[in-house]
């Protein structure tokens, strides 16, 4: 009924920033097989793999003045009209705001969330402002389950 | 081989690569160290700045200690080769991070009594944790991590994708 008839029903766009953000997405790739996984994260002077993902945006980190977040703001609309995704998720942190709340607008794409096992006790600004839009929110400590409304679950962690 | 990786992040971690290049010097024991954004540079190790993912992993599962700090990525594959670790955290009073959710990290999983992790608070008890380590970590050598963690969030993942 929500399915949107414009977005692609086998893309699936994820999002996430470096270090361990992207080691908790490549722990849960493969919930993901059978879809076109596309990955957008930062760009840098790591090291890079993309054997897990038919698609790799890396786009320049936004918080580094206006012209930066111009820049990131128009790199994420393109990315999106490209990718049509069915379903966004993301294993934090911010980077995947804005990809969270256009794919919603424009595609009524299905949102998965994860909050990073960094956040034992308190939720992360991330969390916190795209909790009410996502579809499936699920946090890594049971600890956290009480700074979350009722859609929050927890069912284990990586950490 | 001690492998030693200080994650991805743009502090560098000088308190620990210092410790750990003296402790290399004092035994000839052999590290290979990733060093990141530290402006120490080891005398006594080979190191690198990064390494790729692949690799990390690579060397996180064959080495015959892990050290690290707090970040979530390492811990993660650490886990599930249930490797022995040594973990200190990066405290933000030295600028090492941010914040201090690496402390809020290594406090949880303390509280859980892993037999092979030890957390270092204190960075001049980094040799006798060590050591400790070494001479125990065929005792303390845990079967493979089941991940029923992963496998429940898996599931959870696949339960929304089966209703599009």
């Amino acid at each position: 009924m929500r399915k949107s008839k414009i977005c692609n029903d086998k893309n699936v766009l994820m999002v996430c920033a470096r270090g361990g953000h992207f080691t908790e997405l490549i722990e849960l790739v493969n919930a993901f097989n059978g879809f076109n996984k596309t990955l957008v994260t930062y760009g840098g002077d790591y090291v890079l793999e993309s054997e897990y993902f038919d698609k790799v945006y890396l786009v320049s980190n936004p918080l580094g003045g206006l012209f930066n977040m111009g820049i990131f703001l128009l790199n994420t609309i393109k990315i999106i009209f490209r990718t049509r995704p069915a379903v966004v998720f993301s294993t934090g942190s911010e980077i995947a705001i804005p990809f969270f709340f256009f794919c919603k607008l424009f595609y009524r794409s299905r949102l998965i969330y994860v909050e990073c096992s960094a956040q034992v006790y308190n939720p992360s600004g991330t969390g916190k402002l795209i909790y009410p839009i996502t579809d499936l929110f699920l946090v890594q400590w049971k600890t956290l389950l009480k700074k979350y409304g009722k859609k929050a679950k927890y069912v284990g962690g990586l950490l | 081989m001690i492998f030693v990786t200080v994650g991805s992040i743009s502090q560098g971690f000088d308190r620990l690569i210092k410790s750990v290049d003296l402790i290399a010097e004092m035994t000839g024991l052999d590290f290979y160290v990733q060093t990141g954004r530290s402006k120490y540079k080891p005398q006594y190790c080979k190191y690198s700045e990064y390494v790729a993912y692949s690799e990390s992993d690579n060397l996180i599962k064959n080495c015959q200690l892990l050290i690290c700090h707090a970040g979530i990525g390492t811990l993660i594959i650490a886990k599930k080769y249930s490797k022995e670790t040594v973990i200190v955290p990066r405290l933000a009073k030295f600028n090492e991070h941010f914040n201090d959710h690496q402390s809020e990290i290594c406090k949880i999983i303390e509280s859980e009594n892993r037999p092979n992790i030890a957390v270092v608070w204190d960075i001049n008890n980094l040799t006798g944790t060590v050591s400790m380590m070494l001479s125990q970590s065929h005792l303390l050598s845990t079967p493979i991590d089941s991940n029923s963690g992963k496998n429940n969030i898996v599931n959870e993942i696949k339960k929304l994708l089966n209703t599009l």
